[in-house]
């Protein structure tokens, strides 16, 4: 077995690191802790928070990835396989490798599809796992709650990367151009009006586009499919949080600017404090509270949206199982007689629990921490 | 008042300048021409000569910024910048990989788009400001705590699933319009009924919890108070102190969209096989024909910067402060 | 029988009991107003005889009769018909108690309409709160219109309805002093002609003396007295009463300040006026002494803020907020700068940091220029205690800041003593300390480098009386412990009196009126310094006939010309119109840039 680190699973280790790290000092911090004591008090948020850790737990397990080792062959060196797999897929390995030949329903015992049995006589033939699949199989016998499991690193993972990757310039240009101001401000606010006035999708429609034949044209530059799914991955969450964070840029603008007249700063400019620590000290620590709402609020919208773009083709790699994919996968068929709502099912409940978690969770956050929603 | 649009007017042209700039690295700068021939012709063993003429075909056989080559002027205008993006600002697209003239294309496309876009938006800004009012009257009771809960779990459900769902339910179980199409004249009813419907109601979650949270920051203000200790009943209360106030933050988010309506819905149109400006764009993102994609990169940016535009003026027609100014 | 009895009213919002048990009468036509300091719960009192309490406050017990109902036996259709009509209100805040987006016209007609007046009537309501061309006015919004302008059209508003009864809430606080001093003076002429009664809320003293027949003080959500007011001013009775008198600075002990321990004023060589007048420095300086270098000069100070407009956002003209101001502060000594808001004294103040750019003139500190902060020199302390503490970071840190920013060794637990506070605080947060433990804070920050020289920008008036008194005497003690320099910035004039060595008075980015606190105070010599003298409330309620300033101030942006007070100037000459009046010194130590001559307070001699 050798363990393979993929990009994503390193950023999403330093997300998680970072998110440790954040409680860890937020503890002692007064303010945080009795904000946050707010958003406890709820019993919704609660619900919700535990229902995300569930979803980040999976996603955990589903990022701790490896190659296993190939039937050993004499005086070889050992070698791997070329999938790459994951802690999850290990544990689930059993509904991995149970495929039927097609469509089963949940919990089925007979396919769905007739077929020729071996009497000779026109029916439906039992099913290799009977009553194995939850959630039934999909058009090629896949477990469909496999897949659904699987989905969950991907939606999770483009929820959060995308924040994490702009979140580093939405700050410190939003910072600088409020507090700065002059032509700095003015630069700034140039680069976002014009990124913002392009139409968000086509932007990204674009972009990935344009990603994929650069992917295509370099397959030199990944050993595995696994890694190629995985840039392209990456790269999407990048697109992304290039249309979005125009918004988060210049909400903190906007805050910086009324900030910037108050007594404290003037207070710190008579002091002689330079810029850059009355930035660090009195503006960002002021502004937090806007980053972890933009954080917990744009969750659900970029879930959302992958369904929507890997629908349309520019999403994820079609390899990568994500909800998106699969709905994609399964779109026609309910118009099959008789229905299969099953695939359908399965994508749309996980997605809308996910989704519903993080509303829940972002309108206590936000609540608990923006001035203006106290009531 | 003139001075500031025309203030605002002129701001829009360096913004398109950039969009325009933004355009061409993303589709010439990060790939040359030959990979992307490479590409459309399928990306092992592509003979040179294939390559060659497929560039010649569509225009890109011209160096992008500089052509040393050519005499005078044609300097710089024989090169892929002038032909692919200067030419934009006249709204000369080019023609489409199909060989298609791409701006007839996108006028006659643009109706349809908008049978479907204009209704969704109107009813749907009725509905849901309606909805937040209703929520809003009723504020701080059982009625309005399960409005917003609904208004979350409506959110919270992705739009494919209201247009799967819909067709599966209105067209396959009940019968009662077709699933997808298009037609002439008024036989168009009944294909426009159900993407409206979806369209509005995919739309009643964000949009009524957002007018809700509008409604209330203006109903804690003083001169609220002001109005109820003059004696005015809650109804008029809300109809000509608040919504009139409301208006103000409403139109930044709304006018700025109007002129988007053009460019249609991508998921609608293209699920309910409406031949309008959204589905084009599916069809070209699928048969990555980069002429179209770009020329709705350009139309959509247009389009916001004129949004941007409407809103300014919006604002002074609504607000009189700025209107005196 | 009593237009209003109220017996035993108390409210709740969550576990706090705002108003506790209140009971008193107001007769028709009888003024009776509720004194206490912010939090006591006299609004609430107010807000819950209309029924208008916020959304989580409860009315828990207690009974009103208004008019011979029962208020509380009134259903809220019912009550629609009493609020604008039976009762009306006024509120603290005219700039945000107003509907943005409709007319005053508009907003006036409305109550007209419910309440069964003629619409016509709004242009004779609006000359009757004596607004200037009613007609105009009636058809403009809230922006167009000044601040005295706006509470004007309340009232306006609240006498539409006709009410028996108008409840008050601080209708003056937002208001500057020469402007409430009309508002007052048409509130009770209003009172008067029309037999209404009033409930006046107010934490200010001088309000009742000028306004009340009985007074009900109010203190911890309890009426802790009820009194006629001329007894009251005579001999308030219970304690709490006693302190609001003594916190008032007129009459904090040790009376009037002691000289600086170096007294500016002796000397030679100031006789002949301003060695320093000359080309471009009218400004009236006066305390130039030989042998008496100020600690800071001020010479020609100018800030002028740029107006943009047309197409490209040319600047076609500055507003001058500080228009060729000259000041001196001697070492030890407290120079008061006094005028209203919008006068220009903040930004002189922080352009004499450099916290914001002057345009031109010459600031120097113990002789020497500055050009840049100078911040183990100067520091500032600023008026609003919740705006001037950044509430992320813990005490300790906040006034370390300036220490390791200027390298400057230092204790932080003697700071806070020194301050009157516990060492111990210095781990907490800003949140959990009062306003005035706060303003002590940004004391203690401001003295952690040791500078010579405060300016101190109203750092009382967000305060209540009590705590504003505490404050003012922290600051007189830490000069004669220090021998510290201030400069204050403050419309007080109470304030001034207290602590003021010198005054400089400031309409309109200018000085008009420059001297020690005795000539200026007690000789004032320019129309306006005595219009502030006369429009400040005072508490033996004879205020004689007050000398009003009719008018708003002027924007800035647009000055009037010549002499900028000449429009609301009750003595004005033709030449005023023309020409800004020379600063002309009137004795070693007092100057006035004014044409003419008084001679006592107010009788003209020329």
């Amino acid at each position: 077995m050798k363990p393979v680190l993929l990009w994503s699973d390193a950023l999403f280790f330093l997300l998680i690191a970072l998110a440790l790290g954040s409680v860890w000092w937020g503890r002692r911090q007064e303010h945080l802790r009795a904000a946050w004591a707010a958003v406890w008090a709820k019993r919704r948020a609660r619900i919700a928070a535990a229902a995300l850790a569930g979803f980040f737990a999976i996603s955990f397990i589903d990022s701790l990835h490896y190659r296993a080792e190939l039937p050993r062959e004499a005086d070889k060196p050992v070698a791997y396989s070329v999938e790459v797999l994951s802690a999850l897929d290990a544990l689930l390995m059993p509904l991995k490798l149970n495929t039927e030949k097609t469509y089963s329903a949940p919990l089925a015992d007979e396919s769905f599809a007739k077929e020729i049995l071996a009497d000779g006589s026109s029916g439906f033939p039992p099913l290799k796992h009977a009553g194995a699949h939850l959630f039934g199989t999909d058009k090629v016998g896949q477990d469909v709650l496999y897949l659904t499991l699987k989905s969950i690193r991907t939606g999770l993972l483009i929820g959060t990367l995308t924040t994490l990757i702009m979140l580093p310039a939405a700050i410190l240009l939003g910072i600088i151009a409020g507090y700065v101001g002059g032509w700095v401000d003015d630069a700034i606010q140039y680069l976002y009006t014009t990124l913002n006035s392009i139409p968000g999708v086509l932007l990204i429609a674009a972009s990935v586009l344009m990603m994929q034949v650069v992917i295509d044209t370099h397959p030199d530059w990944f050993a595995t499919a696994a890694e190629r799914a995985d840039a392209r991955l990456l790269a999407l969450c990048a697109i992304l949080g290039v249309t979005s964070w125009t918004g988060l840029c210049r909400l903190l603008r906007g805050e910086t600017l009324k900030l910037r007249e108050m007594e404290y700063v003037q207070a710190a400019q008579a002091f002689g404090v330079a810029p850059l620590a009355i930035m660090l000290r009195h503006i960002l620590p002021n502004v937090m509270h806007i980053v972890l709402i933009a954080l917990v609020m744009d969750f659900s919208g970029l879930v959302l949206a992958e369904a929507v773009l890997s629908y349309i083709g520019v999403g994820v790699d079609p390899n990568t199982i994500s909800f998106g994919t699969m709905i994609n996968a399964a779109r026609l068929e309910l118009a099959r007689e008789p229905v299969v709502w099953w695939s359908l099912a399965a994508a749309f409940t996980f997605m809308f629990i996910m989704v519903l978690a993080a509303n829940l969770l972002a309108d206590a956050v936000r609540d608990a921490f923006d001035p203006r929603a106290a009531k | 008042m003139l001075a500031y649009i025309v203030r605002r007017l002129l701001y829009a042209i360096p913004i398109l300048i950039g969009v325009n700039v933004i355009t061409f690295a993303l589709f010439f700068v990060v790939n040359s021409p030959d990979d992307m021939a490479r590409m459309q012709l399928g990306v092992k063993r592509v003979m040179p000569e294939a390559v060659e003429k497929w560039k010649a075909e569509r225009g890109y056989d011209q160096p992008l910024f500089w052509n040393g080559a050519a005499a005078g002027l044609d300097k710089a205008t024989e090169t892929i910048f002038f032909k692919k993006s200067v030419r934009m600002f006249v709204f000369d697209f080019g023609r489409a990989d199909d060989g298609r003239d791409i701006s007839r294309e996108i006028s006659t496309r643009m109706g349809p788009s908008l049978a479907v876009a204009v209704p969704v938006f109107i009813l749907g800004l009725f509905v849901t400001i309606s909805f937040a009012l209703l929520l809003v009257y009723f504020r701080a009771s059982y009625l309005d705590t399960a409005g917003v809960v609904l208004c979350v779990g409506l959110m919270s459900i992705s739009a494919l699933f209201y247009i799967i769902g819909g067709q599966w339910l209105v067209s396959k179980v009940w019968h009662l319009v077709p699933i997808s199409g298009y037609g002439e004249g008024l036989t168009v009813a009944k294909f426009l009924v159900l993407p409206v419907a979806v369209g509005v109601i995919g739309g009643i979650g964000a949009g009524t919890r957002w007018y809700r949270t509008i409604f209330l920051e203006e109903i804690g203000k003083d001169y609220v108070r002001t109005a109820r200790a003059k004696g005015l009943s809650e109804r008029l209360l809300l109809f000509r102190h608040v919504l009139r106030n409301a208006l103000i933050p409403i139109l930044t988010g709304v006018v700025v969209v109007i002129p988007a309506l053009f460019t249609g819905n991508l998921l609608i149109e293209s699920f309910f096989g409406i031949p309008g400006l959204g589905s084009y764009t599916i069809e070209a993102i699928n048969a990555q024909d980069f002429a179209i994609v770009r020329s709705m990169v350009f139309i959509g940016s247009v389009l916001y910067i004129i949004g941007l535009l409407l809103t300014d003026i919006s604002y002074a027609l609504v607000d009189p402060r700025i209107r005196f100014q | 029988m009593s237009l209003l009895i109220v017996r035993d009213l108390a409210v709740r919002i969550g576990a706090i009991q705002p108003v506790a048990g209140v009971s008193f009468d107001i007769a028709a036509g009888e003024t009776f107003t509720l004194l206490g300091e912010s939090g006591c719960g006299k609004s609430m009192t107010a807000l819950a005889l209309m029924r208008l309490l916020p959304p989580l406050a409860r009315i828990t017990r207690g009974e009103v009769n208004f008019a011979g109902r029962d208020l509380f036996a009134i259903p809220e259709a019912g009550m629609r018909e009493l609020r604008g009509g039976g009762m009306a209100m006024i509120f603290q805040e005219p700039a945000t108690s107003l509907n943005p987006v409709m007319t005053i016209g508009a907003q006036i007609g409305e109550v007209l309409r419910l309440h069964g007046g003629k619409p016509e009537r709004v242009i004779e309501l609006l000359e009757l709160v004596g607004i200037p061309d009613p007609a105009r006015r009636a058809s403009e919004y809230p922006f167009q219109l000044s601040g005295g302008m706006k509470q004007r059209s309340m009232i306006a508003m609240a006498l539409a309805g006709d009410p028996k009864l108008l409840i008050a809430d601080e209708p003056t606080t937002a208001l500057d002093v020469t402007i409430q001093a009309q508002v007052l003076d048409l509130l009770k002429r209003l009172q008067r002609e029309r037999g209404m009664a009033m409930l006046l809320i107010t934490h200010d003293l001088g309000v009742v003396a000028r306004m009340a027949d009985r007074v009900g003080v109010m203190h911890g959500g309890q009426l802790v007295e009820v009194s006629k007011t001329e007894p009251f001013f005579r001999a308030p009775a219970h304690e709490y009463s006693r302190r609001l008198f003594a916190a008032l600075p007129e009459n904090l002990s040790g009376g009037r300040t002691p000289s600086p321990p170096n007294p500016p004023l002796e000397g030679e060589g100031n006789k002949g006026g301003c060695p320093l007048e000359g080309e471009g420095n009218k400004g009236g300086c006066l305390l130039e002494g030989e042998g008496h270098a100020a600690l800071l000069a001020v010479e020609n100070l100018s800030v002028h803020f740029p107006i943009r407009r047309g197409l490209l956002q040319r600047t076609v003209g500055y507003v001058r907020a500080v228009d060729g101001v000259s000041l001196k502060v001697s070492r030890g000594a407290t120079l008061a700068v006094v005028g209203e808001s919008g006068c220009g004294k903040t930004t002189a103040g922080k352009a004499i940091l450099h916290l914001l750019k002057p345009a031109a003139g010459r600031i120097s500190f113990g002789g020497e220029e500055l050009k840049t902060i100078a911040p183990e020199r100067m520091q500032m302390v600023f008026q609003d205690p919740f705006g001037s503490l950044n509430p992320r970071l813990r005490i300790g840190r906040i006034l370390a800041e300036g220490m390791r920013a200027q390298g400057v060794q230092g204790d932080v637990g003697q700071l806070l003593e020194q301050v009157g506070l516990d060492a111990a605080m210095a781990s907490r947060y800003p949140h959990e300390f009062s306003g005035g433990q706060r303003q002590r804070i940004a004391i203690a920050r401001a003295l952690a480098v040791n500078p010579q020289l405060l300016i101190c920008d109203e750092p009382t008036s967000a305060l209540d009386v009590s705590v504003q008194a505490q404050i003012l005497k922290l600051l007189r003690n830490l000069q004669q412990q220090r021998g510290l320099s201030y400069l204050f910035i403050t419309h007080n004039i109470a304030v001034v009196d207290y602590l003021a060595h010198e005054v400089a008075v400031m309409y309109l980015g200018r000085i008009v009126e420059q001297g020690t606190a005795d000539d200026v105070l007690r000789n004032p010599q320019h129309p306006y310094t005595q219009a502030l003298m006369a429009a400040v409330p005072r508490l033996d309620g004879q205020a004689g006939t007050p000398l009003l300033v009719p008018g708003d101030p002027p924007s800035p942006a647009n000055p009037p010309t010549g002499c900028h007070f000449h429009p609301r100037c009750p003595h004005a000459l033709p030449a005023c119109k023309d020409r800004y009046p020379d600063a002309t010194p009137l004795s070693g130590t007092h100057s006035v840039r004014c044409f003419i001559r008084f001679q006592g307070s107010g009788s003209r001699v020329q």
